[in-house]
């Protein structure tokens, strides 16, 4: 049986009020007689309570749905081979070429960061930046020879899916790479292309296996790099950044931080 | 000729949120349906609770039921709270998990759905559930009837199925939505059915588990 969509909890209280109001006193031209008119009350809140009886579930309470701001993340990644330090408030991490990069650490959406990251040999450099509900925000530290600088990667992702793998690709190189692209490592198959300093592109593809080669300039720059198998469900980026041999590609899984 | 599942003499799990926290919700018919197909089930609803509650001890804001095989259901108050899914399955090593779950991470009363939060918690549990091998069904919300005290709207509960229909494999997802036309089965708050609307849902939900291989 199919029932329109109703507020049963409304209609018998409805009743209900009917029910405790005086009627009107009838006339043979309008209204039907009292004691009639009294019937069909009863006679509705009495189909409505038995209605209401079978079909009443018990009341929840009101919970949040959800919350007030969609959640931020936030990661430092070393694009160096020298280890940096990341400190923000009492937490403080090393990231060096055996773990080049955290987890994205989950914040409350329009959260304000600060922290500082050191290159043994450079000035600390200080870094300060809030983030947009639903962002992903990469703090990238790439060391010069005694200086050190914070670019940041930015996205507000909206291709989450369990079924394929989530690859972007972003350009660091700072014109190292000129109309820097990616392409399948030994297959004339673009990946992307023409990335604009800064900014991330990202697409879904299946979970294979994938070796990918960096092109300049329409030329393939540096050798190829294997991605390895990537998994359903999980998203990766791959990152130019500069390098004294020029520029090269550095590969980043984007995963949460337990 | 592709047959489906076949309920009897399998062991189901259950857990979600408010649709299981009552008897008279999910927990009643649902849990009937399922056991009249020869099945054994054990149900955990926490009221409120949102996916990535189920992968550690969180307490529950607004109760909870729990209800094993023909038993009446358990209804749990203040202390109800979610079991860690990975130490529930490892316990009772059933044949097919199924979640209910979805509207506690709509945000109907909020302007725009929480994706990123809602893809975190989504994933963690999903994580959680594929790292045991178990089979795993996932039912996402029903259409339920516009306004009601939780601000529910159809244009949110189609971006939330949209998006789990996406991203709870490796749990096949049930949709809904499918079951009905948008405010066809009557609620009390326009998010929780009425005794009837839970019976055509849980009926549905039955017949769309035994499509399933």
């Amino acid at each position: 049986m199919q029932e329109k969509s109703i507020h049963i909890h409304g209609a018998i209280a409805t009743c209900m009020r009917a029910l405790s109001m005086k009627l009107p006193r009838a006339t043979a031209a309008t209204l039907p007689p009292r004691w009639f008119a009294g019937m069909l009350v009863l006679l509705a809140c009495t189909s409505g309570a038995m209605l209401g009886r079978g079909a009443v579930a018990a009341e929840m309470p009101l919970y949040p749905t959800g919350p007030d701001e969609d959640s931020s993340f936030i990661r430092f990644l070393n694009a160096g081979s020298r280890p940096i330090v990341v400190t923000s408030g009492k937490a403080k991490t090393t990231l060096g070429t055996d773990r080049p990069s955290t987890g994205y650490l989950p914040v409350a959406g329009g959260s304000k960061i600060s922290g500082q990251l050191s290159l043994q040999g450079a000035k600390p450099k200080a870094v300060a930046l809030q983030l947009a509900p639903g962002e992903f925000v990469t703090v990238v530290a790439i060391p010069g020879v005694d200086t050190l600088s914070t670019p940041l990667l930015r996205e507000q992702p909206d291709d989450f899916n369990a079924l394929k793998a989530s690859l972007g690709f972003a350009d660091l190189s700072a014109g190292a790479c000129r109309q820097p692209g990616l392409q399948v490592a030994g297959r004339n198959v673009l990946l992307f292309e023409h990335a604009s300093p800064g900014k991330v592109q990202r697409r879904l593809i299946n979970p294979v296996a994938l070796k990918v080669q960096l092109i300049c300039a329409g030329k393939p720059q540096g050798l190829p790099l294997d991605l390895g198998r990537l998994q359903a469900g999980e998203r990766y980026s791959v990152i130019v950044t500069p390098s004294g041999t020029g520029p090269k590609l550095m590969f980043a899984n984007d995963q949460v931080a337990k | 000729m592709f047959l489906g599942i076949t309920l009897a003499g399998l062991s189901i799990l259950m857990i979600g949120d408010s649709h299981l926290a009552s008897p008279s919700n999910l927990t009643g018919p649902l849990n009937d349906k399922l056991l009249d197909s020869g099945a054994e089930v054990h149900s955990l609803g926490v009221c409120g609770a949102h996916a990535g509650d189920w992968t550690k001890v969180t307490k529950g804001i607004c109760g909870g039921a729990e209800r094993r095989g023909r038993a009446k259901a358990t209804l749990v108050g203040s202390t109800a709270a979610t079991v860690p899914v990975k130490q529930l399955i490892a316990k009772e090593k059933p044949d097919l998990l199924v979640v209910v779950m979805g509207d506690t991470i709509a945000g109907y009363d909020k302007p725009t759905f929480s994706r990123a939060y809602a893809w975190q918690n989504v994933t963690a549990l999903t994580k959680d559930i594929a790292s045991t091998g178990v089979r795993c069904i996932w039912v996402g919300p029903a259409w339920g009837s516009e306004g009601g005290k939780y601000g529910k709207t159809f244009a949110r509960v189609e971006q939330v199925s949209k998006f789990l229909s996406s991203n709870v494999a490796p749990c096949t997802y049930v949709d809904s939505l499918k079951f009905s036309k948008p405010g066809q089965w009557a609620t009390i708050d326009g998010q929780h059915f009425t005794i009837n609307g839970y019976k055509l849902w849980a009926d549905a939900i039955l017949k769309e588990i035994q499509k399933k291989p």
